[in-house]
């Protein structure tokens, strides 16, 4: 029986693949399809949890997680009090008693600590409010529409780091010292010292106004998605390519690869499967950082490329005191962020048999 | 593992290619672009409910759904009013009553016809504390309509509108308000269907629930993506003559403009300083009046500028026309109040260019020596417009005056917060019209408004304006507001008017007969394709 | 990671890292030399030769104001570099204090103090250096409004940028202190602060300068991230973020306005990234 879970491990991967491309094509992704995706990544999750014993471990990190989450609300709310300046604030000063009654609706005269204690109730229950700004629209609707479109993105790009870096990083290492590794590295380092509102325009001047390949905005199909994805996914994927090299580099030289070369086992053999194996763990482990670059980045693309997502609410929000929605926008991608570091430190952990837990 | 990346990559290639081949001439939802009208919106609005809406997106948006009662006429130079939902109207009782008479030929969308009881709901709706509407205020002047705001009185039976009789609708006013019907081109006026919000709730704005009597009616509306307006084929007027509109949102500038020169976009405005320099020789760039002031208000509550001589001096010491030039986007110079383009500019009036005088009137304030005058700091929000008027502006006085002004910018919310609560001792801020009558604008300075952070006030002036509001005939409300101009920008000068507004905006080849956009919002209904 | 001969030997050797110091020495000295390198003022307008291209007059041209973009791009040099650098350095400085006491400390002390920067990891950079920014701002603690602004943005910047250092710091404080001879000296009588400072230093110079060399050009590209969101220095003060956000903006219309500062801001970065690198290789050699 466990042989045969173990053997369907692939599945997830293929699932997750399957609605890359899906989704890539320019289709909704069908309810089912996500379904299947997330629910088979849970069944598997799990299955790992227990079969490394690592259910205390994993617990206490959700547990951290869930507080880090409550931590950020709660500096969030009060930033958010103490900066000057609010919601309904405008240049049109409107009279008292017509603020007084949109503060009134909105819980804006409560004490703050009920204000904190309204939110943080509605919080744990799933609600997170009325958005203040976009009138009548709840802010789990604005977050749902956008976020699917960030996530997208950040994928897409995600994607292309690792297709463009761990090849470039590969290839690199195993020619050390030739001059293809050389123009490799220099490729990665410019990549890494390219700020994205530069290369943004020079690719859409290139391939948009001038070859007329693709589009140069918007969110609708596979050539809206490439520049932006392409232009996000640069500087990690240089960032990818030069740990790939220095990481493929360290194992090749270990004494352990010289020992099973020493053995005869072909060059290909050895590269795939044991130095791969090893070598992807420090890359893997970068996964974490690497999304909240993307996540980061990915506003300016948004920007440039006028794609629908989450990074613009996040900014105009702030400037327009739509607590809610800063919250909800702050808290989702902390969330993101958390919940990016426990995946990869977990799949570090299920890999890497060294790894150990307390 | 490599197979299936070669496998990966394969598919990736293959969808490229795919894409490549299959890249679209039209447009997304299945609109054909020889009967779209493409625009930018440039954000997504905020609301598309007229009760609740306060930004200009929703406001363009909503006046090319729905119509209200009267429609301003962009065809008088004064920018007069028209019939539109009301065919015609009268007041009696010295301006304090009005009689409307409802056209019997409206239908909203699902076919029911129009009432006059459409009307009062509307108005109730806005006025009910708990729609918590931000221009609840613009239907103060109905008899008990601000107590029933308030939560003074409940019942809305004793608010003073109502259906008589004939089916006409009669407002009965607090006061004689000569210019009421201005204000019922505002969206905030605007009928509703209550049942239709009454069943969908805050989902009644969405395409399939929404229901509007406009030349255009909403078909799609895919947040933060894009707006599909459709002809209203049932509209009770001129039809439109394109059949969609279709409303991107991109903020960024310089992306619409790649779409824009690159054919895909018809109409973009907002145009920022640099480019309009090099847009202005383009066939493609309008300019129209826009009712809007960009100004400095002086804080008359503590020194230097509770002197009038010296609020005299900095206005005398300022060309106005070298910040117009440098701004280089045709606005013109204002002097006096009200902007140019409607009824009400007067062209004299004001304080003009003077240093001589200017270095006079400060000696006779007691500054014969000007390094003796108190720090001064002129706050603004951080814009790059702003930015260059004030370093101009400080440029000018340094030179005319000899005294040194302080710049200081703000973060919006930050300034506006400032505004209120320590107002630097010249503080920029603009008013574009709600409704095109000079009231809106005189209205601003008076002792009670919000929008006065001067400190300065005068009773005569008040009288003035409320007599101004009150008057019927055309041509003494001229003379009042002339004289209560005079008061405001030649006597007291609490203000120092800088430029009438002008906006710019960017209209293709293709399309004819765009209008002017005085009040910010377009009305698409006549546009057409050569 | 110790700094002996050996280090030195080997950064000599790596000729691109030296010809990327050698650069970067270069920027240093035309930010501190601005004033006399530049040939017109930064803010003076030529409002007869708006947006001109490449001339002899203004070798880089000029801006919408008529502004020559070389002396423009000659105190960008000033104010990115300061920038960068000066973030850089209260990064180092907070992050070593936390890190040292957090790491010196250990048991619940440490946790809490690491379980504290977690969280501060999770708020998205962008909504951190924009509260932040406002925040401070706001406090009005400074009147002069452009120093606000400066003071503003290396406040927001070093706040997203101090925790790697501090969890670097704290990681080798950690490292040293179960190392032999400090248990002796310890134990010999020396207080906690002075082996801290006698033997947890000089060890972890070697990766502080790296990482610190690392941190620059980030703290360049936040800083034009800041100054592409409108928070980032107010006109008509401009780092190269500031012109480089101007520029792209035109790009298609008026290229040269982007040319020079993005150039400036690849370079720049390219030098500190490949001088990162050479420092790192030269200093433990079997990273490379």
């Amino acid at each position: 029986m466990r042989e045969v879970i173990q053997r369907g491990a692939p599945i997830p991967l293929i699932l997750f693949l399957t609605s890359v491309v899906w989704t890539f094509l320019g289709n909704d992704l069908p309810q089912t399809l996500l379904l299947a995706f997330l629910g088979s990544t849970l069944f598997y999750f799990l299955f790992y949890v227990i079969e490394k014993n690592m259910g205390a471990y994993v617990l206490r990190r959700f547990l951290e997680a869930g507080f880090t989450i409550f931590v950020i609300a709660t500096m969030t709310f009060l930033l958010l009090r103490v900066i000057p300046g609010g919601p309904f604030d405008e240049e049109k000063a409107l009279p008292p008693a017509v603020k007084a009654n949109i503060e009134a609706k909105y819980g804006l005269d409560d004490p703050l600590w009920k204000q904190y204690a309204n939110y943080m109730g509605g919080l744990l229950q799933g609600d997170l409010g009325e958005s203040y700004k976009y009138v009548g629209r709840p802010i789990t609707e604005i977050i749902g529409s956008a976020l699917p479109n960030s996530i997208q993105l950040g994928v897409y790009a995600l994607l292309v780091a690792y297709l463009l870096g761990l090849p470039l990083g590969v290839i690199a290492a195993s020619r050390h010292g030739t001059w293809v590794d050389s123009a490799m590295m220099v490729t990665a380092i410019s990549g890494v010292s390219l700020p994205s509102f530069l290369v943004a325009p020079l690719f859409v001047i290139l391939f948009s106004f001038t070859l007329n390949w693709l589009e140069p905005a918007l969110w609708m199909g596979p050539s809206y998605y490439i520049l932006p994805m392409v232009v996000l996914g640069i500087r990690p994927a240089a960032g990818i390519a030069r740990l790939t090299r220095a990481s493929v580099l360290e194992v090749i030289q270990s004494d352990f690869i010289r020992t099973a070369k020493s053995k005869g086992l072909s060059e290909r053999n050895i590269l795939f499967k044991h130095v791969l194996r090893n070598s992807l763990i420090p890359v893997l482990s970068l996964a974490g950082p690497m999304i909240a670059g993307i996540l980061t980045g990915s506003f300016i693309i948004e920007l440039i490329f006028a794609i629908p997502g989450l990074a613009k609410h996040m900014v105009q929000s702030v400037t327009n005191r739509d607590y809610p929605l800063v919250l909800g926008a702050t808290l989702l991608f902390a969330f993101l962020l958390v919940l990016a570091n426990l995946i990869s430190d977990l799949i570090i952990a299920m890999i890497d048999p060294r790894v150990k837990f307390s | 593992m490599p197979k299936f990346l070669h496998l990966i990559l394969g598919a990736v290639l293959a969808s490229l290619l795919f894409s490549g081949c299959t890249k679209k001439s039209g447009l997304d939802y299945g609109l054909k672009v020889e009967e779209t009208l493409r625009i930018n919106l440039q954000q997504e609005p905020p609301s598309l409910d007229w009760h609740k809406s306060s930004d200009t997106t929703s406001a363009m948006i909503e006046y090319n759904i729905m119509d209200g009662l009267t429609d301003y006429n962009l065809n008088d130079p004064e920018l007069g009013l028209k019939p539109a939902l009301a065919e015609s109207w009268t007041s009696s009782n010295n301006s304090k009553t009005w009689t409307f008479t409802l056209r019997k030929d409206v239908k909203w969308t699902d076919g029911k016809p129009f009432e006059a009881q459409h009307v009062i709901d509307g108005w109730k709706r806005i006025l009910n504390p708990e729609t918590a509407s931000i221009y609840a205020y613009f239907l103060f002047t109905v008899k008990n309509a601000e107590k029933f705001n308030k939560g003074e009185i409940k019942d809305f039976s004793k608010v003073g509108v109502s259906i008589n009789d004939k089916g006409q609708l009669v407002v009965e006013l607090e006061a004689p308000q000569s210019y009421f019907p201005s204000l019922l081109t505002h969206h905030a006026t605007y009928p509703i269907r209550l049942d239709v919000v009454e069943k969908f709730g805050t989902q009644w704005t969405d395409p399939e629930n929404i229901q509007t009597l406009g030349a255009y009616k909403l078909k799609i509306w895919d947040h933060d993506k894009a707006i599909v307006l459709e002809r209203n084929d049932d509209y009770y007027g001129d039809k439109a003559k394109i059949k969609y509109v279709y409303g991107y949102m991109i903020n960024e500038f310089s992306t619409a403009m790649g779409l824009f020169e690159s054919g895909r976009l018809d109409f973009q405005d907002s145009i920022p300083a640099n480019d309009i320099q090099r847009m202005k020789s383009e066939p493609t760039f309008r300019t129209s009046p826009l009712l809007g002031t960009y100004y400095y208000g002086f804080n008359a509550r503590k020194k230097p500028f509770n002197d009038v001589l010296v609020r005299k001096a900095f206005v005398h010491a300022v060309d106005r026309s070298q910040i117009t030039t440098l701004l280089g986007g045709d606005m013109s110079p204002l002097k006096a109040w009200v902007p140019k383009g409607m009824f009400g500019y007067e062209e004299t009036i004001g304080l003009d260019f003077d240093p001589e005088k200017a270095k006079k009137l400060l000696k006779e304030a007691g500054y014969s020596d000007v390094s003796k005058f108190p720090r001064v700091v002129l706050g603004f929000n951080s814009n790059e417009n702003h930015q260059r008027v004030a370093e101009n502006y400080q440029a000018q006085i340094k030179k005319n005056l000899g005294i040194s002004v302080e710049i200081q910018s703000e973060e919006w919310k930050v300034y506006l917060d400032r505004l209120r609560n320590d107002t630097p001792d010249i503080y920029r801020l603009g008013w574009l019209a709600d409704y095109p009558d000079p009231d809106n604008f005189l209205n601003l300075m008076t002792k009670a408004s919000e929008n006065n952070h001067t400190g300065w006030s005068n009773s005569k002036f008040d009288e003035l304006i409320q007599r101004g509001s009150s008057v019927a005939d055309k041509e003494e409300r001229r003379s009042i507001y002339i004289r209560a101009q005079r008061l405001l920008t030649e006597e007291d000068v609490p203000v120092n008017p800088i430029y009438s507004m002008v906006a710019h905006f960017l209209v293709s080849d293709r399309v004819k007969d765009f209008p002017n956009n005085s009040l910010s919002k377009i009305e698409l209904k006549g546009v057409s394709f050569k | 990671m110790i700094i002996d001969q050996d280090s030195w030997k080997r950064l000599n050797k790596n000729k691109v890292a030296l010809a990327s110091g050698g650069l970067i020495l270069g920027l240093i000295l035309v930010a501190l030399f601005a004033p006399i390198l530049s040939p017109y003022p930064f803010d003076e307008q030529h409002l007869d030769k708006v947006l001109n291209s490449f001339s002899w007059e203004h070798l880089l041209g000029t801006d919408n104001l008529g502004r020559d973009m070389l002396s423009r791009l000659i105190y960008g040099a000033r104010i990115s570099m300061a920038v960068a650098v000066f973030t850089a350095i209260i990064a180092l400085f907070i992050g070593i204090l936390y890190g040292s006491v957090s790491g010196w400390l250990g048991g619940w002390v440490d946790s809490l103090m690491m379980r504290a920067i977690d969280i501060l990891d999770s708020i998205p950079a962008l909504v951190l250096l924009i509260l932040v920014k406002v925040f401070f701002d706001s406090m009005g603690l400074v009147e002069n409004p452009e120093l606000r602004s400066l003071l503003g943005m290396l406040l927001a910047l070093s706040f997203v940028s101090w925790v790697s250092m501090a969890r670097l710091v704290r990681a080798q404080v950690l490292q040293v202190k179960q190392m032999a001879y400090v248990e002796a000296s310890r134990s010999m009588g020396s207080s906690g602060a002075r082996s801290l400072v006698k033997h947890v230093l000089p060890n972890i110079a070697g990766s502080v300068m790296v990482l610190l060399t690392y941190q620059i050009p980030s703290n360049i590209l936040f800083e034009s991230f800041l100054s592409f969101l409108g928070l980032g220095l107010q006109p008509p003060y401009a780092s190269w973020g500031v012109l480089a956000n101007d520029g792209w903006r035109t790009m298609r219309t008026y290229p040269h306005l982007m040319i020079s500062p993005g150039v400036a801001i690849f370079m720049a970065m390219l030098s500190f990234n490949l001088l990162g690198d050479g420092l790192r290789d030269a200093i433990d050699p079997k990273s490379k």
